[in-house]
């Protein structure tokens, strides 16, 4: 049950802690790979989406309507929350009226159309020093589409469990760097109805950005624990074979987008389109 | 779960025992003599343990790692232009002992001067570097700036260090002739910038200075016998004054000139465009280790001016923010005109209050969720006030489990409570202002009718600016999961009997002291 998860000396879900501490980040690659107007009025479901900080770089820079994130770990929602609320309180004043000076870009400028100059003059305005020194930022009341606002998270074991936001059903669903610990926990099933959930929550027309973990990549996984290894000796799909399952559920065809990451990290990013 | 071999550290005794702190700061507070058996304990490498006292597998990198290269990063530092102009104590006994002959000019002891380098790491005995580790330090790391000897004349007064050895700058004939001792506080603000953004291998005092050390030294002109002259890391808003601020990925740091200074703040601006993140940029082959790092971690710098300008905006903008919520959550005002009193006041008792804010789950907080209650017994507990305070859903059809919180002090006598919804507040104030007890004891949950010269306990809904303040210190998660609650109450649904999860011991109603890593 994702209640011990975050007690688990190893991150058998995936769940590693520090995972962007030690990976700094200016923007996602993976997101850099989706048009400037893919997220624009969209609802968002991030599927383990760790600390957040993709999810909120989704809800402050890509103009979602609302983006939510979901984990299995309490810990890293509860660090998600606090991520969102750094996050905007780096980000500069909203209208002129404290620093007359300097005429703000427009909202829409904050798109990652023009990263040369939004970069540090928006997202990283304040030192971080100072939500350190002073605490955080307040976050308004008004407006929902707008970030922090439009950015939630929930500890859930998404596969198994639903939640409320499920039932307005989502435009776009993101399952980065996820697959394989869905498929060592839960087994071929347990992917497949990750899958079956995941066409079920996205309305019609909707699209999945799935980046899965190569199969050579299970092994070194599946050693974390008793559990993985055993569940491992039983699966029969691969991760080449996720598309046609996906095509089979009502999915278009997988668009590849593009193939990001170093190393070990090297995963394709594709892209299934609702078609029924 | 926890590893072998390692005891349990209950929370409250590993307190304060992990921080690093500045290597000026709080010198009217440091100790001289040998630090207690608690803080030994803190200092023993280990797991460390969270706030909710789970275990985590710890990283050796927020420890201080008293390699040789960080004791003589640290002692050079205790002894430098900074220190001697900031330090009063270390400057008066410098310029007495630069009286002596020159033999003996500006000699130290080290044990003075290593209580100021390491006294503000709160290690235990054990963990603190001997004498001897830190002169064969300084004289494989620091014999440029540094001269180390022996004593061996008879121990004076003043020299009556264990270990007999002194230590002095190598440049002590020039010490009183420098110009920095005359320096103002805002000559020094001249030469130090906010550093951001240092790559997670150097979150420590030692740390930084290698780090900076590392990006200057391909730079000409750097060779400056001491060239970063103070860190300072800033404190966390939550810290006690004694408290060793912990390095988060920022410092402010003191050079020993503009040059230097100019050197960072040109090759790590504060803004610059966006790099690609896997960009194959053949000069980063040319370059060390701690310029790689930099780039990859986005470091960038900023003069302290700066810095100080966009401290002052944060906190006119957050207080901005502050008053906007504020006014969202006031009820509209209502003044009657005093020409028409009478016609007023007949008017008010007809017209239903104004409406109270509506908690949507978009609401930063459960609104006219609490209360607050005072005149309780100095020896009562959470429990017992639970208990009591729940007597007034008795008899209402309200669900009974309306306290979602009992946020108590022991030794207070007033508390707040957390309501499921409104209603349960409305409904609790009126039952002890219609029925007001008192406790008889501490353990007293049902109330007795007060004495003649006792207060009743008393309880009142707090709204408003009071009320968002409050809030405002409630860590994010629960004040979420409250509004959840007290949506599910609202569209009918029956709250859940409150659980007494991690967050009624974890959640302290004082700031926590302790904060996640990373």
């Amino acid at each position: 049950m994702p209640v011990h998860a975050g007690s688990q000396a190893v991150p058998i879900y995936g769940n590693y802690h520090g995972y962007y501490s030690k990976r700094p980040f200016i923007r996602d690659p993976r997101l850099a790979l989706l048009p400037t107007e893919f997220f624009v009025g969209k609802r968002v479901l991030d599927v383990g989406c760790n600390e957040g900080w993709v999810t909120c770089e989704i809800g402050q820079f890509r103009g979602a309507q609302q983006v939510i994130g979901v984990d299995i770990d309490d810990t890293l929602i509860r660090a998600a929350w606090k991520r969102r609320r750094t996050v905007w309180s780096l980000q500069s004043p909203e209208s002129g009226d404290i620093n007359e000076e300097r005429c703000p870009p427009p909202k829409r400028q904050r798109l990652l159309g023009d990263a040369s100059t939004t970069d540090n003059n928006t997202h990283n305005y304040f030192p971080a020093s100072c939500e350190h020194s002073y605490g955080p930022l307040p976050i308004p009341g008004r407006g929902c589409g707008a970030f922090p606002r439009n950015v939630t998270f929930r500890t859930v074991d998404w596969v198994k469990d639903e939640i409320p936001e499920d039932y307005d059903q989502y435009d776009i669903v993101l399952g980065f760097s996820v697959s394989k610990w869905i498929h060592l926990n839960n087994k071929d099933e347990g992917l497949k109805e990750f899958f079956y959930r995941v066409h079920q929550c996205l309305k019609m027309g909707g699209v999945f950005v799935l980046e899965p973990q190569p199969w050579d990549t299970y092994s070194k996984a599946r050693r974390m624990s008793e559990t993985l290894k055993e569940n491992a000796k039983y699966l029969q799909l691969r991760p080449d074979g996720f598309g046609e399952l996906l095509e089979e559920l009502g999915f278009s065809h997988g668009q590849r987008l593009g193939v990001t990451g170093k190393g070990g990290f090297r995963r394709p990013v594709d892209l299934y389109l609702k078609q029924r | 779960m926890a590893s072998p071999g390692f005891a349990f550290i209950p929370r409250n005794i590993s307190k304060g025992g992990k921080h690093q702190g500045t290597s000026t700061h709080g010198l009217s507070s440091h100790k001289s003599e040998s630090t207690p058996a608690i803080d030994r304990e803190s200092a023993y490498p280990g797991p460390s343990v969270s706030d909710k006292g789970k275990w985590k597998v710890s990283e050796p990198s927020a420890k201080p790692v008293y390699n040789e290269k960080n004791i003589s990063i640290l002692v050079v530092l205790a002894f430098s232009d900074y220190a001697l102009w900031l330090d009063s104590d270390l400057r008066r006994k410098t310029e007495e002992s630069l009286q002596s002959e020159e033999y003996d000019a500006g000699f130290l002891p080290l044990s003075y001067l290593m209580r100021r380098a390491f006294g503000r790491e709160n290690l235990g005995q054990e963990y603190m570097p001997t004498e001897a580790n830190t002169v064969k330090a300084i004289r494989t790391y620091a014999g440029d700036v540094l001269e180390v000897r022996m004593l061996v004349s008879a121990p004076s007064a003043e020299r009556s260090s264990i270990g007999g050895y002194e230590v002095r700058r190598k440049d002590w004939s020039t010490l009183l002739d420098n110009t920095t001792r005359e320096f103002t506080r805002g000559q020094w603000d001249d030469h130090t910038i906010y550093m951001e953004n240092i790559p997670a291998q150097y979150h420590t005092i030692p740390g930084i200075i290698r780090f900076a050390q590392g990006l200057l030294s391909r730079c000409p002109g750097s060779s400056a016998p001491i060239p970063i002259q103070n860190v300072t890391l800033p404190s966390h808003h939550l810290d006690k004054i004694e408290d060793r601020p912990k390095c988060k990925g920022f410092a402010l740091v003191t050079l020993c000139n503009a040059e230097l200074c100019q050197i960072f703040l040109e090759s790590w601006p504060w803004t610059r465009p966006f790099q690609p993140a896997e960009s194959d940029d053949s000069s980063l082959a040319e370059d060390n280790l701690e310029t790689k790092e930099a780039s990859k971690f986005g470091f960038r710098t900023l003069p302290k001016a700066c810095w100080d300008r966009l401290n002052e905006e944060y906190l006119a903008y957050r207080q901005k923010l502050i008053n906007e919520l504020a006014d969202a959550n006031e009820p509209p005002h209502i003044s009657p005109d005093p020409d028409v009193q009478d016609v007023a006041d007949g008017v008010l008792e007809d017209t239903p209050p104004p409406p109270r804010n509506v908690t949507t789950m978009y609401s930063p907080y459960p609104f006219g969720c609490l209360v607050f209650a005072r005149n309780l017994h100095l020896e009562t507990n959470k429990t017992t006030l639970r208990a009591l305070f729940a007597t007034a859903f008795g008899s209402s059809p309200v669900n009974p489990a309306g306290i979602d919180y009992v946020d108590f002090n022991k030794g207070m006598d007033s508390c707040y409570l957390r309501l499921a919804s409104p209603e349960h507040g409305r409904i609790l104030v009126d039952h002890f202002s219609g029925q007001p007890v008192v406790q008889s004891h501490g353990l007293d949950d049902i109330g007795k009718t007060p004495g003649t010269s006792q207060k009743a306990i008393s309880t009142e809904i707090i709204e408003g600016k009071k009320e968002e303040v409050y809030w405002e210190k409630v860590p994010e998660k629960v004040r979420r999961q409250a509004v959840e609650k007290v949506m599910k109450a609202l569209n009918g649904k029956q709250p859940s009997a409150p659980v007494h999860t991690a967050y009624e011991h974890s959640e302290e109603s004082r700031p926590r002291k302790k904060r996640n890593r990373g």
